[in-house]
């Protein structure tokens, strides 16, 4: 009978959380994202799993073995080596799979395609700024030369060239193409987040993070500093405004067009 | 008649004797209790502040503080609850309660002692001086370039605070480790200590181990803030990320100097009040060591995000879930000691037993953080926020009020009551979880932490509001410990030499040195005399 109620009570208990979790988490914008949720789910499913377990073996130990006459001794046991090992080992191997399915994102994030839309991104106190560049060459051996930097580490590289547009404090983004975030901050540390992307980069001065992502449906996000830089951290925002292609191509042209007609000096 | 009249004729001069006694005292009992009380009026105010930043998170866009007040407000909770209320209550507790425990009369340097306490109120007050000359902006962490900038004169102030508290738990953790290394008495032997002297010892280590990293850390902002040398500012050939390389190096080895005590304490409540040997004793200790290696070398997971090479974090990651299998190995232990045990709930024991689930409720997340795809989303926001809450809240506080009932007897000879304990215990329990629970969500949902306003997200209110009112449950829980206090001044029983009828040598003065010739906690009876 009491088993019963346990076992009732531990399935109502870890299926409600992870109920609740999946149905309450902000949607995910991308693959990346949903892979990052499953990833959460597991582990909040496990975590709830081994607090259920100790809070049922402590209560019920409590209740079972609590002292029922005054000045009772217990029973002299100094422990059980079987016990010992197998709450070692199962935690142990526990942790393995941990590590091994951490690496699955891990690998996604540090291999970003080689003709993601490039966006420089600058903290600075307090907002941020986006240049748009597009890769001209990777480390595949093209031949074009004309560049303006370098990403990425030097075995897997690519050259990228200004698309000649820079904005301030809205960053638009064609939807279902990838774009990678070469992030970077001018005065203090910063932190590029936009929370439905599930990722987050510092922002380091002359440091070039990495990142990347393929938002897969138009709306608008807010990106976040999550890295306190000064009174006003908490308003240091962007508007990420996801936009079909179409709209991000028409918008891009007429940037480049009217930018470029503001500043006339050529870029060397 | 006469003659004592006389000699007890001016009253000023009596109370003199008995301020100068404590103040002049090298006696490690006394030097405990200073640690000790001292480290609460600490935790009192870090309390107020924390209520200062609820308050200002009741509304998504609250006027009660601008983002400098708030910003310094954060920092110094931050910098209160670790550096002045955790580390020296652990710290007193250890001077309380360790010397007696291994059968020695006092600290090795008992003078030493005195200094390190008394660079601990030093400390203290410089940093409390910073609420009038101007709060430090950077964070408990201080991290450049923010702590470089000028404006933050506070700066100056917190770093000599924190070079100072630091001399002073160098000298403690000093003093700790070669008296438990000498002044042992016979027959005990390293596994023949009880596991608070265990934890004492790798306590002392960790800090002799970790401290200096800060100490230099700290001193190389002071000088780039103050003179042309270049350390930390990237433009001129610094590295904003050797600051956190020195600050974690110390800064995750100090979470395990603020949780090692707390096992520690844990380990001899529980025995006591099962009436049982601790369940795998040697196994016990070998964790704790094993905590203590590791978490020199897992600082990295703090900087997941920061910018380094993702490749080199993934060691980190591996480590540091390696950390979760000798601290899964603990819980079990407890859990296993109470098996077949006698259990009574005594204050110190409900408090052991709420520890235990706690505990596991931030540790799980821990392990989860250490998952560095997730950790990217988290990191810098109010998940991190509440596990480290649910962590040095419910670990380490939790903790100490357990060993603030059962050691109450050697600080003041009496006990305090049950009533008012059972109650301070559910306001500290369900405070604690209605608190800090919400705020894992709102990380994960996209708040970042040490923020002042989330005008963007106004539907995090609600959430924000039960964090606050879960603040105010603990605030009031602790209020009940504070009349408890009171309350056995007046009114409670004496407690005898032995209330809790302990086999450790603690409850056992005598004077001579006694002759160890068993291990600790050999509580209950044979199992076939067992009725």
């Amino acid at each position: 009978m009491m088993r019963k109620i346990i076992q009732i009570l531990v399935l109502t208990v870890l299926g409600s959380t992870l109920g609740f979790a999946q149905s309450s988490l902000p949607a995910p914008l991308g693959t990346y994202a949903q892979g990052i949720d499953g990833l959460t789910l597991l582990l909040l499913g496990i975590s709830a799993f081994f607090v259920l377990l100790i809070t049922v073996l402590l209560v019920s130990f409590m209740i079972r073995f609590r002292a029922r006459k005054k000045d009772g001794e217990g029973e002299k046991i100094h422990g059980n080596t079987k016990l010992e090992v197998l709450w070692t080992v199962i935690p142990f191997i526990l942790m393995v799979i941990l590590g091994i399915l951490a690496w699955g994102p891990m690998a996604e994030q540090l291999a970003p395609p080689k003709d993601a839309l490039v966006i420089k991104i600058t903290g600075y106190a307090f907002d941020w700024d986006f240049e748009y560049f597009q890769t001209v060459s990777n480390s595949a051996g093209t031949t074009e030369e004309t560049f303006d930097f370098i990403c990425g580490d030097p075995k897997n590289f690519i050259k990228v060239r200004s698309l000649g547009v820079k904005t301030t404090h809205i960053l638009r983004l064609p939807v279902n193409k990838p774009v990678r975030f070469i992030i970077t901050a001018t005065d203090v540390l910063h932190s590029w987040w936009i929370p439905e992307m599930r990722f987050k980069r510092d922002a380091v001065p002359n440091y070039f993070s990495d990142g990347w992502m393929k938002p897969d449906r138009i709306g608008t996000f807010i990106a976040k500093c999550a890295e306190l830089c000064g009174s006003d951290h908490a308003l240091m925002q962007a508007r990420v405004e996801v936009i079909p292609l179409q709209d991000f191509e028409l918008w891009l042209t007429s940037e480049q067009l009217k930018q470029a007609a503001a500043a006339p000096a050529p870029r060397s | 008649m006469t003659e004592t009249t006389l000699q007890e004729k001016n009253p000023l001069l009596e109370l003199w004797k008995g301020v100068a006694d404590w103040l002049l005292t090298t006696d490690h009992k006394k030097i405990g209790t200073m640690y000790i009380f001292t480290a609460f009026f600490f935790f009192f105010i870090g309390g107020s502040l924390a209520g200062l930043i609820r308050t200002q998170l009741l509304e998504s866009n609250s006027q009660f503080m601008d983002g400098t007040m708030f910003n310094g407000v954060v920092s110094m909770h931050g910098t209160i609850m670790v550096f002045l209320w955790v580390m020296p209550v652990m710290a007193g507790f250890i001077n309380l309660v360790m010397p007696l425990q291994i059968g020695a009369k006092d600290m090795a340097f008992p003078r030493l002692n005195s200094l390190g306490f008394w660079l601990f109120v030093a400390g203290g007050i410089i940093l409390l001086s910073t609420f009038f000359l101007g709060m430090p902006r950077a964070g408990w962490t201080g991290y450049v370039p923010l702590s470089l900038s000028k404006a933050d004169l506070g700066m100056d102030i917190w770093i000599l605070g924190l070079e100072v508290l630091g001399i002073s738990s160098l000298i403690g953790a000093l003093n700790f480790v070669v008296t438990i290394v000498k002044l042992r008495a016979p027959g005990m032997g390293y596994f023949r200590m009880p596991l608070f002297v265990w934890s004492s010892l790798v306590t002392g280590w960790l800090i002799i181990l970790a401290m200096p990293a800060l100490t230099i850390g700290l001193a190389a902002v002071l000088l780039e803030r103050h003179f042309p040398v270049t350390f930390f500012n990237s433009l001129i050939g610094g590295d904003p990320l050797l600051y956190q390389h020195l600050f974690w190096f110390f800064g995750h080895p100090e979470v395990y100097i603020l949780i090692m005590p707390a096992f520690g304490i844990v380990s001899e409540v529980i025995p006591v009040f099962s009436r049982k040997p601790i369940f795998g004793y040697k196994v016990m200790a070998w964790s704790m060591i094993a905590i203590a290696f590791v978490s020199m070398v897992v600082w990295v997971h703090h900087m997941f995000a920061s910018g380094m090479d993702p490749v080199a974090t993934i060691p980190f990651m591996i480590l540091t879930m390696i950390v979760g299998v000798p601290t899964g190995i603990k819980m079990f232990n407890w859990v296993a000691t109470l098996w077949k045990g006698s259990i009574t709930f005594s204050p110190a024991m409900i408090f052991a037993l709420g520890f235990i689930f706690t505990f596991t409720v931030g540790g799980v997340t821990g392990v989860m953080l250490a998952v560095i795809p997730f950790d990217l989303q988290v990191t810098d926001t109010y998940f991190v926020v509440g596990h480290m809450h649910m962590v040095l809240f419910g670990g380490s506080v939790m903790a100490i009020y357990a060993g603030i009932y059962h050691w109450w007897p050697i600080i003041t000879g009496k006990i305090m009551g049950g009533a008012l304990a059972h109650l301070h215990f559910w306001f500290t329990l369900v405070g604690s979880l209605v608190s800090f629970i919400p705020m894992h969500w709102l990380g994960y949902f996209g708040m970042p932490r040490r923020v002042v306003t989330y005008a963007s997200n106004p539907e995090y209110v609600s959430d924000n509001i039960t964090a606050s009112i879960g603040g105010a449950i603990m605030g009031l829980g602790f209020a009940f410990l504070l009349a408890n206090m009171l309350w056995s001044h007046f009114k409670g029983k004496p407690s005898g030499s032995n209330p809790w009828n302990s086999k450790s040598l603690e409850w056992h003065p005598s004077s001579t040195t006694p002759l160890v010739t068993e291990g600790p906690y050999n509580y209950g009876i044979e199992e076939k005399n067992h009725v």
